[in-house]
């Protein structure tokens, strides 16, 4: 259990009774780092002006009680739209300043019930409708300025329920939703604070057989297995795996674990015409008779990827509770029988929250069978520097700015194994921290004959009079052990030492996960000046590994 | 005919879903005996404005109209101040 005083506020501001939805928090993550507050009731802008230590800023308002002009617009007053998203704009600027200090999020609008003007109702400078989609849309475009504000899809807390909004408890308590609606967002919420912590799902092991599609393969060939076609059962796990390829897209991963006879299933991915998931798509497979969850132990191990980032989908419940007993990390679903409830199932889990879709996160698979080819290489030549030389791996180091400061942040975020200090930052505060002029900040981006892995680095620099300090050094797991560490090391200290420091100081902040970050400092054979605290003398420098080549650039 | 335990039924499945927003020391028991009104109610006012709607839309969907919120605020002394007593009270209400 987390101290009191480490604890994070999170402050719930809105216009309409909140308290629903602050039970259903403080229930849902009872346990965790997070104290919650709810503001004033109906005092909106006067919060939003108030200084406070939140972490995080929840605001869920109502059309008609935040903006004046809307409210007239509910009497089907004659209103000049415009004006109207005027006072969107004025919102959205309270928004953004907001952000400069905490995290928020903000719910979209909801139009009202039994409003507006029927048939008219989407007609451009008239129905409500209408004017309420454009206030969504300039509030979003306005809020894409900051990086620290998240729009929250309320349409989804509401999607399937006969009654979402009550009257009875509008005009007894100013509450406006019914509890279902105020229980599914504190769902969401939670999706997206482990989102924000880096703790989203980010692979998904899938099942065979009447999992991605109908029936069985080894009994039926694959010609006898029902996907696609004019088949309603066929069509559904058609579609379901058009949402699941769709994943690929937010850098989700794919791999499959199936109890079946390899070549006859790999049949299958290859030849059927209707298969939409082709072998390129997947970054691994166990396709054996094997225990479930000894394979996806494997593959999580093959991506160095933690237990807890992957989602196991499979039809028969005996697999389930066999990975969930064994691997109780892994997130595995109930899954229903019915195919056409599939891709309904897979939206409704929420659990590939991100803050960000980034460049690498698109390009990840590839990325990962690079890496495949990469292995196979090692596999093949006789020693270690015979691969790294074959490898031609380029190093380019630029300075965090604003073009990639989404992803440096992903990475401070995310990444475990590989970071001296661990320390977990938001955008604004890497840009607090950048405004102090002994410090600087490097994002590291690698490529090799197999490809460009992206931005997949950060080094963190201070200089204090002669004394340098290497403050963050975090690397994606996928660039370990070819020299690129040592590369980092020989750049941090080559920086330092041009900025006037004599010493480069080292301190491991060591966490549940970082063991392999100290490894690489000791066999770096650095001076370690008392338990792991290191020190290079920066006169002296650190050698550039022979194998990579270093571009630094200005901007 | 309706009768008592079709009504006690309609509050434990409310009172379940509200408490599914309570804190463990505001949460209501699910047992007869259990006050919903009242000193001994482990609901503040809000918690005893929810319950009631909730009872109420829920008691809608079998026919019954009943405002329960008014006979409690126009009322000297509740009706009803357990799960029990309630579910009579309901009944009464019906017939």
């Amino acid at each position: 259990m987390t101290d009191l005083k480490d604890k994070k506020t999170i402050t719930l501001i809105s216009d309409f009774n909140i308290a629903p939805l602050s039970g259903f928090l403080k229930n849902r993550l009872k346990h965790s780092e997070f104290l919650f507050e709810t503001a004033p009731y109906g005092q909106v802008y006067q919060s939003l002006a108030r200084s406070s230590e939140s972490w995080l800023d929840i605001i869920w308002t109502l059309p008609e009680r935040v903006l004046l002009g809307f409210q007239k617009a509910c009497q089907l007053e004659e209103v000049l739209h415009e004006d109207i998203l005027a006072e969107v704009d004025d919102f959205s600027q309270r928004l953004i300043d907001v952000s400069e200090k905490r995290y928020v999020f903000v719910a979209a609008w909801h139009l009202p019930a039994n409003i507006g003007y029927g048939m008219l109702d989407w007609r451009d400078g008239l129905g409500l409708s209408n004017l309420l989609a454009k206030c969504n849309i300039r509030l979003a475009e306005k809020l894409s300025e900051s990086n620290n504000i998240f729009m929250l899809p309320t349409n989804s807390w509401m999607e399937g329920l006969k009654n979402p909004l009550s009257n009875k408890m509008w005009y007894a308590a100013k509450i406006p939703y019914d509890s279902e609606v105020f229980e599914n967002a504190a769902n969401h919420i939670w999706q997206y604070l482990d989102a924000i912590k880096g703790k989203s799902r980010r692979l998904v092991v899938l099942d065979l057989d009447n999992t991605l599609w109908g029936g069985v393969v080894g009994e039926n060939g694959w010609q006898g297995i029902r996907l696609g076609g004019h088949d309603h059962v066929g069509e559904a796990f058609k579609d379901f795996q058009l949402a699941i390829k769709s994943l690929l897209n937010r850098g989700i991963q794919l791999a499959i674990s199936s109890k079946n006879d390899e070549g006859v299933a790999m049949q299958a991915i290859d030849n059927h015409p209707e298969m939409i998931l082709r072998k390129e798509d997947f970054i691994g497979w166990r396709i054996n008779w094997n225990d479930k969850a000894v394979n996806i132990a494997e593959l999580a191990d093959e991506i160095n990827l933690g237990l807890e980032s992957i989602l196991f989908i499979d039809d028969n419940p005996a697999e389930r509770s066999r990975v969930s007993d064994a691997l109780p990390e892994v997130l595995v679903p109930d899954w229903p029988e019915d195919p056409s409830m599939f891709v309904e199932t897979l939206n409704s889990l929420c659990c590939f929250e991100g803050t960000t879709i980034t460049k690498e996160d698109r390009a990840r698979t590839s990325l990962y069978i690079a890496e495949r080819n990469r292995r196979e290489i090692k596999g093949s030549v006789k020693n270690n520097d015979s691969w790294l030389r074959r490898l031609d791996t380029n190093v380019t180091v630029r300075p965090v700015n604003s073009s990639n400061i989404s992803r440096v942040t992903q990475l401070f975020n995310k990444t475990n194994q590989l970071n001296l200090s661990t320390r977990r930052l938001s955008e604004q505060e890497i840009t607090n921290w950048l405004d102090d002029e002994a410090r600087s900040m490097m994002a590291i981006s690698v490529t090799d004959q197999f490809g460009d892995m992206g931005l997949v680095g950060v080094i963190g620099l201070e200089v204090l009079g002669s004394k340098g300090s290497l403050v963050d050094f975090v690397l994606s797991c996928r660039v370990m052990g070819r020299q690129v560490e040592e590369t980092l090391l020989h750049m941090a200290v080559s920086e330092l030492a041009r900025r006037g420091a004599s010493t480069m100081e080292i301190a491991y902040k060591a966490t549940e996960r970082n063991g392999p970050t100290l490894q690489i400092l000791k066999n770096a054979r650095l001076e370690e000046i008392e338990p792991s605290v290191f020190r290079v003398n920066c006169k002296v420098g650190y050698e550039k590994p022979e194998f990579v080549s270093l571009n630094v650039c200005e901007d | 005919m309706r009768n008592k335990e079709e009504f006690e039924e309609i509050i434990y499945k409310c009172a379940e879903e509200l408490n599914r927003q309570l804190s463990e020391e505001g949460k209501i028991a699910l047992e007869e005996s259990a006050a919903i009104v009242g000193e001994n109610s482990s609901l503040d006012s809000l918690g005893i404005v929810m319950l009631m709607i909730s009872i109420e839309e829920h008691i809608a969907h079998i026919g019954i109209s009943v405002n329960i919120m008014d006979v409690l605020t126009e009322s000297d002394e509740p009706p009803f101040v357990t799960i029990g007593d309630m579910s009579l009270w309901l009944l009464d209400q019906s017939s």
